[in-house]
């Protein structure tokens, strides 16, 4: 295992330097980000005004919710398959396959680089936004925070599946926008995080709970919360695990049938 | 060592019919056509070997390398590169090969050439006895220590192929891959990348396989010459065996002032005459064979046919023997 992360960290160091290089863009994703945050916080305080709890939400849950889902996003967000269905695209990705190395795992650890990076600065931005925003007693209590960052860890591998097996698409379609635009929406809908599950029709949260999208982002929220607790809460991180194995395990086979597909032009 | 056998590549190009009619008919029902890029290929290639694998573009030059890398898999046929199926076996396969494809880089495009370096170096495993001593030998050739630290964006085409040749050799690999390494690059950068090359062949016993456009690359690299041409291997000779059937033959290239279309035939009915064909309107290539003609007599030859405006003798050359096998493949198919 040591001598496998010696071998791929390389990777996770080359995307956070080459992230950190583009200083510029760097500085204007962090201040969309804020952007973001904020529209969404103005947008819930208008509908606050009216009512005091919505669907089971007070106004400081539904900040913190809007500000975790804000975290994730911004910690895996576009750009890890744009990467991939661009290097299918133009046939970089021929380099990478002449490597010794794992497709999937390389993947991995530059999405991984990636979100240190951009999960780090989201990070200063949230808990500053929350600080300000909400009242974070309730939920400071070490063992929900303890939950919640396995249920975070397990949600960024989540992430990364379903974002590489969106991104393996392109194997197939030669149209890398298309994919990767279509995968946000659903992703979005279906994990929370546009609205949270509870906003939706019964028969819409049955069919969310059977696909892996909420154990990406609706999830670790309602731990974070302390909607569902002991117990449940476990029940919750052994459900994310059993997603990202299933994921992972998935998405390498797909690899493996899509590989044979490969056609790279030119040259 | 490398052996390939009955290779065959084939792809499925989609037919467009023009316009917009024909895209919406495209959309509704796609309609393809395959495309053999590769056909009933084989070769063997011994350790050590230094082989050009050339033809034209679009002949499957690169197809078949991105088939004997592992990347692309092969529609039907077998490959084994030092026993292992690149295909099947990717990951194993890659440990022993490097590989430069001179259209792409293989650096990382905003971080030091170093750190891209320092990623190869844990992704195979390379000791640092062995990572040492290659940055000295690329040092010696290349003078890598003058860019190495800065980003490859910002390095001169010529010293990122430097970069991107030491790239690929930094795990001393056993079977080296070089499609078009020197495309796009001026004659010192050239001359290095020519001389890295040969010293790995020659000294670690390296087999290379290279294709390119420019003959000279072959001529100083290559000894074993194999020509593909509409995905069929139409030559695989020695060089020194080519240069026997081809050069002894001189050539002379005559420029006349009239159209001669029926002259080449007539010419090459004569005996010591290998090869006569009209370049284009104004040009005659003519091969003789220099014990049974002087290059004067062959002028006067064709003086009697058409007026001559300008002649010039044609060095034996790679180029020309190249030329010659092209054109008698376009013959033949």
């Amino acid at each position: 295992m040591r001598r496998f992360i010696r071998r791929y960290i390389g990777f996770t160091r080359c995307t956070m330097e080459e992230r950190i290089a583009y200083r510029k863009g760097f500085l204007v994703s962090a201040v969309l980000n804020m952007v973001g945050i904020l529209v969404s916080v103005f947008l819930w305080r208008v509908l606050f005004a009216q009512e005091s709890v919505i669907q089971g939400y007070d106004w400081n849950q539904m900040i913190l919710y809007v500000l975790i889902v804000a975290l994730l996003n911004a910690t895996l967000g576009f750009d890890t398959e744009r990467k991939l269905s661009k290097g299918i695209l133009d046939g970089s990705i021929a380099s990478d396959l002449t490597k010794p190395i794992d497709f999937q795992s390389m993947s991995f650890f530059q999405a991984l680089g990636h979100s240190l990076v951009e999960g780090g600065t989201a990070l200063i931005l949230v808990v500053l936004l929350a600080v300000t925003l909400t009242d974070l007693s309730p939920y400071l209590n070490p063992v929900s925070m303890a939950l919640f960052a396995v249920s975070l860890m397990l949600a960024f591998m989540l992430k990364f599946c379903l974002a590489y097996f969106g991104g393996l698409m392109c194997f197939f379609t030669s149209n890398g926008f298309g994919v990767v635009y279509l995968r946000q929406v659903i992703t979005d809908v279906f994990s929370g995080a546009m609205l949270p599950l509870a906003f939706f029709p019964a028969w819409f949260q049955r069919l969310a709970g059977v696909l892996p999208f909420q154990a990406s982002v609706y999830l670790p929220t309602q731990i974070f919360l302390g909607r569902i607790e002991g117990r449940g809460a476990v029940r919750i991180l052994a459900l994310q695990a059993l997603w990202v194995v299933v994921m992972w395990t998935l998405s390498g086979l797909f690899f493996r049938f899509a590989v044979k597909k490969i056609t790279i032009q030119g040259g | 060592m490398i052996s390939v056998r009955k290779l065959t590549k084939e792809f499925k190009i989609p037919v467009k019919p023009p316009g917009m009619k024909g895209a919406i008919r495209h959309l509704i029902r796609g309609e393809y056509k395959v495309k053999v890029a590769v056909e009933s290929v084989d070769f063997s290639i011994e350790q050590g070997e230094a082989v050009a694998y050339i033809g034209p573009n679009g002949a499957g030059k690169s197809t078949t390398i991105k088939m004997l890398t592992g990347i692309l898999k092969p529609t039907s046929g077998e490959i084994l590169v030092n026993g292992i199926d690149p295909q099947r076996h990717r990951i194993q396969n890659a440990k022993n090969i490097g590989v430069v494809f001179g259209q792409r880089t293989q650096l990382w495009w905003d971080i030091p050439v170093e750190e891209s370096f320092a990623l190869l170096k844990n992704i195979y495993e390379v000791p640092d006895a062995v990572y040492n001593e290659n940055l000295k030998l690329f040092n010696e050739i290349f003078g890598l220590s003058e860019f190495i630290g800065r980003s490859a964006r910002k390095l001169s085409l010529g010293q990122r192929m430097r970069a991107d040749l030491a790239a690929a050799l930094l795990h001393n690999p056993s079977t080296v891959f070089l499609d078009e390494p020197t495309i796009g690059l001026d004659i010192g950068t050239k001359e290095a990348m020519r001389e890295l090359i040969q010293r790995i062949n020659r000294e670690k016993g390296v087999t290379i396989i290279l294709t390119s456009h420019d003959l000279k690359d072959v001529e100083d690299i290559c000894r074993r010459i194999i020509v593909i041409d509409g995905g069929r291997i139409i030559c695989d000779k020695e060089i020194s065996q080519l240069t026997k059937e081809y050069a002894m033959d001189r050539g002379l290239q005559i420029t006349l002032l009239d159209m001669q279309k029926e002259l080449p035939a007539r010419l090459l009915g004569q005996e010591g005459i290998s090869y006569a064909a009209m370049e284009d309107a104004h040009t005659l290539e003519i091969h003789f064979k220099p014990e049974m003609y002087t290059a004067f007599e062959i002028v006067e030859e064709v003086n009697k046919y058409a007026r001559i405006q300008d002649f010039r003798l044609r060095e034996p050359s790679i180029e020309r023997m190249i030329e010659k096998i092209y054109r008698s493949g376009e013959q033949s198919a």
